[in-house]
């Protein structure tokens, strides 16, 4: 006769993100329908989709982790000023260099973190100073554009794949693919998960967790510098703004996509369903014209307000007790 | 049986002293294979350091350590876990939200062509926990379980390893009568199949229960081993102390009580989602309520409710025989109720603050004028608080997270009087405390009573309850099921009532 030591609670499963998709998606029909879901906007939406998911599932590791990266949008800056300095030389170099830059940025604010012990905030918020301060250096601000036309980044940019889908698009849906699968099966992925969830523990059951914790930086400094080079890509230029805004609303995506902001919790499908939220609620601002371009953030910040606020109240046995309770008051 | 007479572990002289104290001295023991020895002895024995020593954590001064006949002297955990020698500590050492099956294959995942073959750590996991006899949902988030399960987890990380000396270190205190049942009904398992075991408790009953000898150590010396049937738990206690301690007498005085005299809270049938069904209870001024119950039968929930961190949805309560709403944690302060949580390293102490900030965070109020805080004053409440409970602490600007847990519980226990309390309430005030602390605090809440102040003692051990409480509350399944009062109050009517099938409902309380 066995035992029973453990009986798991019920409770509601709803992925956060794949709500607020729908919610959004019914938003935008509901306002336009002939504008909102026709071919070139929703095109547009991908194409939006594809550096906010890209920037967000780099966020989605380190903050899995239990960390987190605020230099994020200037890497990605810096990373378009390289790839369209090397464009000239070929595109292979180009975005090799790009992505080996990623890995020295991942590399430092990795070991600030897990070896210097820095607090990850102050860490990753120096070296995107540094390198804010070092883009307007070196470029005195000014945009560089590529001196020829290169055929592989103009198709990145605003090519479709059997004239349908974007091409950025269909690499993004591999981009996903390898993250999820790396951090659901690979070890040194894997333990992303434990040392967010209990560092010491990990580090008890032999987790090598300086390692672990840096892997998490790099690839999201990597996932940060290919973002570069798609923005670079998509205007043809790069800007030392070319990524303002573009960390919190990597923040934003994976908080919206159902991942605890305190590590070790958290799915990539809902981070790619965050970061499409983020991209349509931008692309329905854009098609209106009632309110002016500075509510965006605005409406963003109450968007992220209203996820967390469900969240928490999912995660509340309490919160459940009553919600079950409403509905069988009837019984 | 050559085989299971052969000694897995010898320590020979075994030494360690730390900067200014000898925290080991020569100790000196020898365990066979398929034995439970308990280590026995107060805080500050030296349990923690020879079990440091054992894992390789610390290092020893002098003298060897024989393992399976080989010496042993290890690194790190790693290298003592692969020897086949793993501590579970009472802090476990597992990742939340991860399920049941990848905690067990964590430490060394199951790969197939580089990525972890999840169905063999499936596998794996069925496999160990049939071996073990536990009913575990592998696929659970280990969140979502109870502190058994966590228990059964890390037994099972520990076996999957092949480990032949298991160290269990206070296993059984987060666990209830039914779960500790379990764990040993496992442990009796293993024994079966030759692993050894060091088991810690601070539970006596619990060590002529399931151990065959026990050591002791005072004081970093080992005062011998012996065999259970040659104990009794007050000469165990009496060897570990170093005196002789009153440990199962009934020290409560009897109380009488008034037909009008007026409760100080009263609940009548409250309920509260989820856990909390049908609460009845009354607490008098000057009395001693026992609150008895598994885990998770709404104890916890109640003293909650009480002390406004939880809203109730029917029901009625009572303050000083009057309709209350009962709504925050203020409110409950200004009506001089105190609770003392049954988590004390999360919810009670913070850790960082001196033993005197945390000692007056209730009361900063009182010690200062102006909202500002007097040093004088509040170094001489904190003085006096030091001296009347006995607290051993270096001095007052002492962090409280590096006093023991029985001191860490008495300044908890200041802080909540320092607000001159009408009501307190103390959920598992003795867990994790050491058999002389847990004697001093059980003689304070006594005195605590003597003042004509209410207490509610809420307490996993029975013994205790038995022992100070003027009427005890049995709570089962979010309902008060029984009250027993003055000479009735014994373990096994406690238990009795426990197990009583047919539910005596709304019986006073």
């Amino acid at each position: 006769m066995a035992d029973s030591v453990a009986y798991k609670k019920r409770g509601i499963h709803v992925s956060s993100g794949a709500m607020a998709l729908a919610v959004v998606i019914l938003i935008g029909s509901a306002f336009n329908p002939g504008l909102f879901l026709s071919y070139s906007n929703i095109q547009n939406i991908l194409r939006q989709t594809v550096t906010n998911a890209l920037l967000a599932f780099g966020m989605a590791y380190v903050i899995i982790s239990g960390s987190i990266d605020l230099s994020v949008a200037t890497t990605l800056a810096m990373a378009g000023y390289i790839g369209v300095w090397l464009l000239p030389c070929s595109f292979p170099l180009a975005f090799l260099a790009a992505v080996m830059f990623g890995v020295l940025v991942g590399f430092l604010n990795g070991f600030l973190i897990a070896k210097v012990k820095f607090p990850p905030m102050i860490a990753t918020y120096s070296t995107q100073l540094f390198i804010k301060g070092m883009i307007l250096v070196i470029t005195n601000g000014a945009t560089l554009r590529p001196a020829g036309e290169n055929m592989v980044m103009k198709y990145l940019g605003h090519g479709t794949v059997l004239g349908l889908v974007p091409l950025g698009f269909v690499l993004l849906i591999i981009v996903f693919c390898a993250c999820n699968y790396s951090i659901g099966n690979i070890p040194l992925f894997r333990n992303i998960y434990a040392i967010g969830g209990n560092e010491e523990g990990a580090e008890m059951m032999g987790v090598n967790v300086v390692k672990t914790r840096i892997m998490a930086h790099i690839i999201c400094s990597i996932l940060a510098c290919i973002a570069g080079i798609n923005v670079a890509a998509r205007t043809g230029a790069a800007t030392a703004g070319a990524g303002d805004g573009y960390d919190m609303l990597a923040i934003a995506s994976v908080v919206i996509g159902g991942i605890s902001m305190a590590g070790g919790k958290g799915k990539f499908s809902g981070c790619f369903f965050g970061a499409m939220v983020v991209a349509i609620l931008s692309n329905i601002f854009k098609l209106q014209n009632t309110l002016n371009a500075y509510w965006e953030r605005a409406i963003i910040g109450i968007v992220l307000l209203a996820v967390l606020l469900v969240q928490a109240g999912m995660n509340q046995e309490e919160f459940k007790g009553r919600f079950k309770r409403i509905l069988w008051r009837n019984q | 049986m050559a085989e299971a007479e052969k000694n897995i572990l010898e320590i020979i002289e075994v030494s360690k002293t730390f900067p200014g104290v000898k925290a080991l001295d020569k100790i000196s023991f020898s365990l066979k294979k398929g034995e439970i020895r308990s280590l026995s002895g107060e805080n500050g024995a030296g349990k923690s350091t020879l079990i440091k020593i054992l894992t390789g954590v610390y290092k020893s001064d002098g003298g060897r350590i024989l393992f399976d006949g080989k010496e042993a002297v290890f690194a790190g955990t790693r290298e003592s876990a692969s020897a086949g020698i793993r501590a579970v500590f009472q802090e476990l050492n597992l990742i939340p939200y991860l399920t049941v099956a990848e905690n067990l294959v964590l430490e060394d995942y199951p790969v197939k062509r580089g990525a972890i073959d999840w169905k063999r750590a499936e596998e794996e996991a069925t496999y160990i926990f049939k071996e073990l006899g536990v009913d575990i949902d592998i696929h659970a988030e280990l969140s979502e379980l109870g502190a058994a399960a966590w228990q059964m987890v890390s037994i099972a990380i520990a076996l999957r390893k092949d480990c032949r000396l298991m160290i269990l270190d206070e296993p059984t205190s987060s666990l209830d009568k039914r779960e500790v049942e379990i764990l040993f009904s496992v442990i009796e398992k293993l024994k079966a199949r030759g692993v050894s075991f060091l088991f810690i408790t601070h539970r006596l009953e619990e060590v002529f229960q399931i151990c065959d000898s026990i050591t002791i150590l005072k004081d970093g010396a080992c005062i011998g081993t012996f065999p259970v049937e040659e104990m009794d738990q007050n000469r165990l206690v009496s060897l570990m102390v170093g005196r002789t301690v009153n440990h199962q007498e009934r020290i409560a005085k009897e109380r009488t009580y008034d037909e009008k005299e007026v409760p100080i809270v009263e609940l009548r049938q409250v309920k509260s989602f989820p856990r909390v069904t049908n609460i009845n209870l009354k607490v008098y001024p000057g009395e001693i309520l026992g609150i008895a119950g598994l885990l998770g039968s709404g104890r916890s929930e109640t003293a909650q409710i009480i002390a406004g961190c939880r809203k109730i949805d029917g029901g009625s309560f009572f303050l000083n025989g009057k309709q209350f709403s009962m709504t925050s944690p203020i409110t409950a302060k200004k009506q001089k109720i105190v609770y003392c949580t049954e988590n004390r390293r999360v919810d009670g102490i913070i850790p960082n603050m001196s033993v005197r900030n945390n000692m007056i965070l209730s009361s900063a109020g009182q010690v200062g004028r102006y909202g500002v805080i007097e040093g004088r004053k509040c170094k001489a409440l904190v003085k006096s608080y030091i001296d009347q409970f006995r607290i051993k602490t270096p001095s007052e600007d002492q962090k409280i997270k590096f006093l023991s847990g029985g001191n860490q519980q008495k300044v908890l226990l200041a802080r909540g009087l320092s607000t001159n309390p009408k009501l307190v309430i103390l959920d598992e005030p003795t867990r994790g405390i050491d058999v002389g602390a847990k004697q001093e605090i059980l003689d304070l809440i006594c005195e605590i009573s003597d003042e004509g102040i209410g207490v509610i003692f809420i307490s996993s051990d029975l013994p205790e309850l038995v022992k100070i409480c003027h009427r005890v509350i049995v709570f089962r399944e979010g309902t008060t099921i029984g009250c027993l009062s003055g000479e009735e109050i014994t373990q096994e009517k406690i238990m009795e009532t426990i197990a009583e099938g047919d539910r005596k409902e709304g019986s006073n309380g």
